[in-house]
């Protein structure tokens, strides 16, 4: 504290606080707080708000027709191209309430008060009154649904215990989908990063590491995107069979390679494999080399020295790159949604996303995201027990 | 376990940028030998090691081991082991383990290896250190697991590679013991590699001085120092006096040069003809200060003026000024020489047949 104060000054140090004290409240505890209150909070979807909130949407509707309807009668000929609504139920029963079957009712309707004025005055009073009327109510019950007495909220585990069957086997799937993800990226990315630390000279190991950088600086969803068009039916790789003649394109022939889950890996360990890469690459490029050609002079085979001397040396790297991993697959929507196209087997993420956005059951989504980030805590955990790594291992 | 000789037949190291890091060399170590290659950094010294040990394929020639050509041999299917300069320990695993890492890559079953650790381990004075981590010991005791790890393959051939020079002095001249008496006991070819002479010529059967990728010299100890064949061994091994000038007479055994001090004369050994550039090399404590009828037997004579006296317990050294050349003198502190002020003019000498004259390399 005193160091920073002498070393920044005390704008700077105050400055310094606030970004700190703003970031761990603003950007992490309040958010996750807040996430946290949801899930154990129940909303009651089938008690009074949600009626009240049905009621809400049927009058305006109703008002809608009313005001098309007058329009009509006020300005026959302007009224001709509003067709009404489809979805508008025949409340009260309207005579000019149009059939949802016949789309030109509207239109005979308008023409036909032209015929009888007394008539048609006798109907304008009778809309107006009515308009009046659900004006009226709409306020009354807009008031009740925003009054405290309608949110029927109480705490409770039911969002968890509630989750479907369905929903729970894509949980322990998406697990298991993460984990195969994570797998396949160390087994992609150790000789990788096993080459890299190891090239003769820096420039050429700055080299690599600019190569695998590189596609890195274009939008996460432009790769994945570029990886559809090359496992798409009509993509490159069966087109390139397809020149070659192993199928025939004319014969309808071609493989489906996209909206499977090995298409949905392949691209998630391209798409996380610098996070691989990286640590592991930090941890083999401090190994010294002695040590390697040691192990190769006393007469072990390449796999032994990798399983003996790299692998155990490059542990922190690997258990920082498998949980990294590990959580941005488990976490991942946009890779399962864009390549699995809804074809495949769901993850979990997608399943949470159609809980907020979809059922818009805030709670419950909240409730499954909470679910997904326990679990990943205990692969965390598990992960640093298993690879014997503490805290301080990975701080290096 | 027993030695194998090492035979180097014309071999050479060319590096991919140009440079030769190794003329063609033709080298025989016996069996069972401790061999040292004395060098300066840079010489190449490492790298005629790692052509042996097998990291590096010499790009002419070729390595022979116990008359096996090892053309296609790797390291790890070589009769040799490696003791690296930093040592090269696994840190993270135990003593033990390190020194059966070799057994277990030869599929050695547990119990058989961790028995063979322990006996090697005895035999470098570590019982009972087996269960530690390589961090927890002190230098010495690391440097005996590295000998015990490259010892547990029963190589024919090891390769130690400057493994005393992060030691300190006491450590070290202990270590060179040590090393000797393993060689004893053990039978293995050693070859040593090191920029210490001192290592060199205590530990060593035969020593070969090396430099710019080139032996100058093979032989015993005493031959590197008393007798060396060029100017680089002359100087790299012990200190020398140097005085350069230009042949003038010569018979069977000596000549004569014409330097700037005068004629001088040594042992001409080489061969040197009339007319040609010399050094005339004489170690400091061959040299006398010829005063008070010191000078009987002295054939060769220079004026000289003190500079400095610096008293080092058994001797003196006496830093002198030749003509602007300096002259240094190791003479034995007997207590009853001529007292000698710096400034003064000293005569000193020496005997012909203690100084050698070898040819001027440039």
């Amino acid at each position: 504290m005193d160091g920073l104060y002498r070393s920044f000054g005390r704008p700077l140090t105050f400055g310094l606080f606030v970004t700190v004290a703003l970031w761990l409240f603003g950007l992490i505890l309040l958010p996750q707080l807040s996430m946290i209150q949801r899930a154990f909070q129940v909303e009651d979807r089938g008690g009074v708000s949600a009626q009240l909130s049905v009621e809400i949407e049927k009058l305006y509707v109703r008002q809608f027709e009313i005001d098309q309807q007058l329009r009509a009668i006020e300005q026959p000929a302007a009224a001709q191209p509003t067709a009404p609504s489809p979805f508008a139920p025949s409340v009260g029963g309207a005579p000019a309430a149009p059939s949802p079957n016949d789309p030109f009712a509207g239109l005979s309707a308008g023409k036909a008060p032209a015929a009888d004025p007394v008539e048609t005055e006798k109907k304008r009073q009778a809309l107006i009154a009515e308009r009046a009327d659900v004006v009226a109510r709409i306020g009354e019950l807009e008031a009740r649904e925003s009054g405290p007495a309608a949110v029927d909220l109480r705490y409770s585990l039911e969002n968890f215990t509630s989750m479907t069957a369905v929903h729970f086997q894509i949980f322990i799937a998406t697990l298991f989908y993460a984990l195969c993800v994570t797998v396949l990226a160390f087994l992609v990315c150790y000789p990788v990063a096993y080459a890299v630390a190891m090239a003769g000279t820096p420039d050429r190991a700055a080299l690599l590491l600019l190569a695998l950088v590189i596609p890195y600086a274009i939008n996460e969803l432009l790769r994945i995107f570029a990886w559809v068009m090359i496992l798409e039916r009509q993509g490159l790789i069966n087109s390139v069979l397809d020149w070659l003649g192993i199928i025939d394109f004319a014969a309808g022939e071609g493989f489906r390679f996209v909206a499977s889950n090995g298409a949905v890996f392949a691209v998630m360990v391209y798409a996380y494999v610098l996070f691989m890469v990286f640590p592991i690459y930090n941890t083999v490029e401090t190994l010294d080399r002695n040590q390697i050609e040691a192990a190769r002079d006393l007469g072990a085979s390449t796999w032994r020295i990798h399983t003996r001397i790299v692998i155990p040396h490059a542990k922190p790297g690997i258990a920082v790159g498998a949980i990294m991993t590990f959580m941005l697959s488990a976490g991942s929507i946009a890779v399962p949604e864009i390549v699995g196209r809804g074809m495949h087997p769901d993850w979990f993420s997608q399943v949470i996303y159609r809980r907020f956005f979809e059922a818009d059951s805030w709670n419950e989504g909240a409730a499954y995201s909470l679910s997904l980030l326990a679990a990943c805590m205990v692969f965390i955990l598990a992960v640093m027990a298993v690879f014997k790594v503490g805290i301080r291992d990975i701080a290096r | 376990m027993h030695g194998q000789d090492v035979t180097l037949n014309g071999v050479s190291m060319r590096y991919p940028n140009g440079f030769v890091a190794v003329e063609p060399t033709d080298l025989t170590i016996r069996a069972g030998e401790f061999f040292s290659i004395l060098g300066p950094s840079g010489c190449g010294k490492t790298t005629i090691l790692r052509m042996i040990s097998g990291f590096l394929d010499p790009t002419t020639g070729s390595v022979a081991i116990g008359g096996r050509p090892m053309e296609g041999i790797g390291p790890n299917h070589r009769p040799t082991a490696l003791i690296f300069q930093n040592l090269a320990l696994f840190p993270l695993m135990t003593v033990r383990e390190n020194v059966a890492f070799g057994l277990e890559a030869r599929g050695m079953a547990k119990a058989e290896r961790r028995r063979r650790a322990d006996e090697l381990l005895s035999l470098v004075a570590l019982d009972g250190q087996g269960g530690k981590r390589p961090g927890e010991l002190s230098g010495g005791q690391r440097q005996r697991v590295a000998v015990a790890r490259a010892l547990a393959v029963e190589p024919a051939v090891l390769l130690l590679d400057e493994p005393l020079s992060a030691l300190d002095l006491k450590l070290r001249q202990h270590m060179r013991a040590e090393l000797k008496d393993i060689q004893r006991k053990t039978g293995v070819t050693f070859i040593y590699i090191t920029h210490d002479q001192g290592e060199a010529l205590t530990m060593s059967d035969r020593v070969a001085v090396m430099n710019r990728g080139r032996i100058e010299q093979v032989g015993d100890a005493d031959e590197i120092y008393n007798a060396p064949s060029t100017a680089f061994a002359a100087t790299f091994v012990g200190e020398q006096n140097r005085f350069s000038g230009t042949v003038v007479e010569t018979d069977s055994e000596t000549a004569l040069i014409e330097t700037p001090l005068g004629r001088l004369s040594g042992i001409n050994r080489h061969g040197l003809k009339r007319g040609d550039n010399a050094h005339l090399f004489i170690r400091p404590e061959r040299m006398a200060v010829a005063l008070n009828g010191a000078a009987a037997g002295l054939d060769n004579r220079v004026e000289a003026q003190l500079e400095r006296r610096d008293l080092e317990g058994p001797f003196l050294n006496l830093l002198m000024r030749a003509g602007g050349h300096p002259v240094t003198l190791h003479v034995t502190n007997a207590g009853d020489g001529p007292a000698l002020a710096p400034g003064q003019p000293v005569p000193v000498g020496f005997r012909r047949k203690d100084a050698i004259v070898l040819r001027a390399e440039d």
